[in-house]
C-alpha cells in the first residue's frame, strides 16, 4: 500500500513574506538581498515580476540591478520569516503530525493517514494552498507522490500555486526525462562526476548498473541509484522529533579583504566567542575544529584536526583555529571571508583525560569566568562584555554573529 | 490600495483568552463602539499588508474589518486611501 507524501515549497519565500508587508512591490520587481555596504549583496529571493526580467537567486546585487534598473531591494528580516515558517507549520498541523521541515520554506507531510478526514493527496494539498493564502497571504506549491524524493521533484514541477501529482506509474515518463541535478543530493560535484560517465538523466541513473555506481562514489552511489528508481522509503518524521546537533559553525565575510595573520587573528576570535557561546547554551563541547578560509577568487578550502581535549572555551577554539590557518595558508593571501565550525560534539562534564603538565583548576576558572561573560551578555545586552582584541578594528570585529545570523537550510539525512 | 492604520481599541479578555474588541477610537477623536463582533478568523491583509486574526465588526450600519497582530499585540484598520 502505497504512502501520500506531499512536499510542500513556499514560493519566493522571502519575497512573499515581503510582499505581504509591502503590498505596493507585488507587481514590480523587488528582490530580498544583503547588505551592500558590507560586501553581503546577493539575491536571496526575488518575486515573480524580477523573475520574469532574469534575476537570478544567488547572483550579486549590481548584476540583478544590470537586468532590472528599476528593481527595489530590501533587507532581509530573519525573524519575520521565521515566524511566517512557523505559521504555514501551524497550518500543516491541521493536516497531519508528521511534518518534516527543509529549511524555512520546506515541509514534507506524510498524510496518508489523514486522507479519510480530509480527502486524497491533491484535495488536501489544495485546502492547504487556499488556507495559506487566505491566513497568511503566501503561496506555496505542492508536490504529491508515494516518497518524499519523487514528492520533492513535483513540487518543483509547476510553480508559482502549482499541485503536481507524480504516482508510481509516472515514474518513466515524468521522472525520468528530467536533467539528474533535480534529484535530491545531486549537486555541482556530483553532476560533474555523473556527466563524466555519461548519465546526464533521472531515467540514466535509474537504469545504470548500481555496483557500478558504487564503484564510482561509493555507498552515496547506491542511495542515489535507489532515489532515481522511487525506492526510497524514509519515513517523514513526527513534527515534534529533535534533530541532534551534529555541528556548531560561524562564518563571516569582512568589510575587507584580511591579508595578514593579524586581522585574521581578531575575527577568529570574534567566530570563535560566538560558537563557544552557542556550544555552552546547549550544554555541548567540542572535539573537533574547522576551519574555512575563501578568497577572493571564491574558492574556498576547509581544513580541520581533533582538539586535546572536548572544549567549549573560545580561547581554545582560537588557538586551534589558528594553528589551522597556519597549516594551510599560502602567502600573499587575501581572504574574504572566513569561518570555524566547531565539530564531534558530545554533552559537557563527559571525564576526559588531564594532559601532561597541564593545570585542571585554570581550565575550571576559564570556564566559569566565560560562563559568567554569557550571563552578563543574557541580562544586559550582547556588546556589554567584550574580548579586548576585539576593539583594535571595529570594522571588522564589531558584528555580532551569533544573533545576525544567516539561515542556511538544514542538510538533509538520508 | 489601502493604508495600514494602527488603533488604539479598548477590549476584553475573556477567562479563556479570547480577545472582543468594544471600542476603536479614530484619529480625529471620535469613538466607534463595536455592537457585535460577526467574525473572528486568522487572514492575512493582503491589501494593507500583515495578518493576524481578523475581526468583522458592525459599527452602526457598517461592517468593518478590524485585525489584532499577535506578533506585537497591536491592531490595524485598512483605511481607504484619499
Amino acid at each position: 500500500m502505497d504512502r501520500v507524501i506531499l512536499h510542500c515549497d513556499c514560493d519566493c519565500f522571502y519575497a512573499s513574506v515581503e510582499m505581504l508587508y509591502h503590498p505596493e512591490y507585488r507587481h514590480r520587481p523587488m528582490a530580498v538581498g544583503g547588505d551592500p555596504t558590507r560586501r553581503h549583496g546577493i539575491v536571496l529571493a526575488k518575486n515573480q515580476a524580477a523573475k520574469m526580467q532574469g534575476v537570478k537567486t544567488g547572483e550579486a546585487l549590481w548584476q540583478a540591478q544590470q537586468k532590472c534598473p528599476d528593481i527595489v531591494f530590501l533587507p532581509p528580516r530573519f525573524s519575520l520569516y521565521q515566524q511566517h515558517s512557523a505559521a504555514v507549520r501551524e497550518i500543516f498541523g491541521r493536516y497531519t503530525d508528521q511534518i518534516e521541515a527543509f529549511g524555512l520554506d520546506e515541509c514534507w507531510l506524510d498524510v496518508t493517514g489523514s486522507q479519510r478526514l480530509f480527502g486524497d493527496g491533491a484535495s488536501i494539498a489544495r485546502k492547504i494552498q487556499n488556507q495559506v493564502w487566505q491566513e497568511l497571504g503566501i503561496t506555496l506549491s505542492v508536490g504529491v507522490s508515494f516518497n518524499k524524493i519523487i514528492s520533492k521533484l513535483g513540487s518543483d514541477y509547476r510553480k508559482p500555486n502549482g499541485i503536481t501529482l507524480l504516482p508510481r506509474e509516472a515514474l518513466p515518463k515524468l521522472v525520468w526525462s528530467l536533467p539528474v541535478e533535480r534529484l535530491l543530493m545531486v549537486g555541482p560535484a556530483t553532476t560533474g562526476l555523473l556527466k563524466r560517465k555519461g548519465i546526464t538523466t533521472i531515467g540514466q541513473l535509474a537504469n545504470a548498473n548500481p555496483a557500478a555506481l558504487k564503484n564510482w562514489m561509493g555507498k552515496r552511489g547506491e542511495l542515489l541509484h535507489a532515489y532515481a528508481n522511487g525506492w526510497d522509503n524514509s519515513p517523514v518524521a513526527r513534527f515534534d522529533e529533535l534533530q541532534l546537533v551534529k555541528s556548531i559553525g560561524n562564518s563571516t565575510t569582512t568589510c575587507r579583504d584580511l591579508t595578514n595573520r593579524e586581522e585574521i587573528s581578531q575575527v577568529f576570535l570574534l567566530l570563535a566567542d560566538s560558537v563557544a557561546r552557542r556550544l555552552r547554551k546547549q550544554g555541548l563541547e567540542a572535539k573537533q575544529v574547522c576551519i574555512s578560509l575563501r578568497d577572493t577568487d571564491l574558492h574556498t578550502i576547509t581544513h580541520q584536526m581533533p582538539l586535546p581535549r572536548p572544549t567549549c572555551l573560545s580561547g581554545e577554539l582560537h588557538r586551534g583555529a589558528l594553528e589551522l590557518f597556519d597549516q594551510v595558508k599560502q602567502e600573499p593571501y587575501a581572504y574574504r571571508s572566513i569561518g570555524i565550525t566547531a565539530q564531534h560534539l558530545c554533552h559537557q562534564g563527559e571525564p576526559g583525560q588531564l594532559l601532561l603538565g597541564e593545570d585542571p583548576l585554570r581550565r575550571k576558572k576559564q570556564k566559569a569566568l566565560e560562563t559568567a561573560v554569557d550571563d552578563l551578555r543574557r541580562r544586559f545586552g550582547s556588546q556589554r562584555v567584550r574580548w579586548g582584541g576585539l576593539l583594535t578594528d571595529l570594522s571588522l570585529t564589531g558584528g555580532n554573529p551569533s544573533e545576525e545570523h544567516v539561515i542556511h537550510p538544514a542538510a538533509f539525512r538520508p | 490600495m489601502r493604508k495600514k492604520t494602527y488603533v488604539t481599541v479598548l477590549g476584553r479578555w475573556s477567562e479563556e483568552g479570547a480577545i472582543t474588541p468594544l471600542l476603536i477610537f479614530w484619529k480625529d477623536g471620535q469613538r466607534f463602539p463595536v455592537d457585535k463582533v460577526l467574525e473572528c478568523r486568522p487572514m492575512a491583509s493582503t491589501r494593507a499588508g500583515g495578518y493576524g486574526l481578523r475581526y468583522t465588526c458592525r459599527i452602526g450600519k457598517q461592517l468593518t474589518f478590524l485585525y489584532y497582530q499577535p506578533e506585537d499585540s497591536r491592531w490595524f484598520v485598512e483605511e481607504k486611501e484619499a
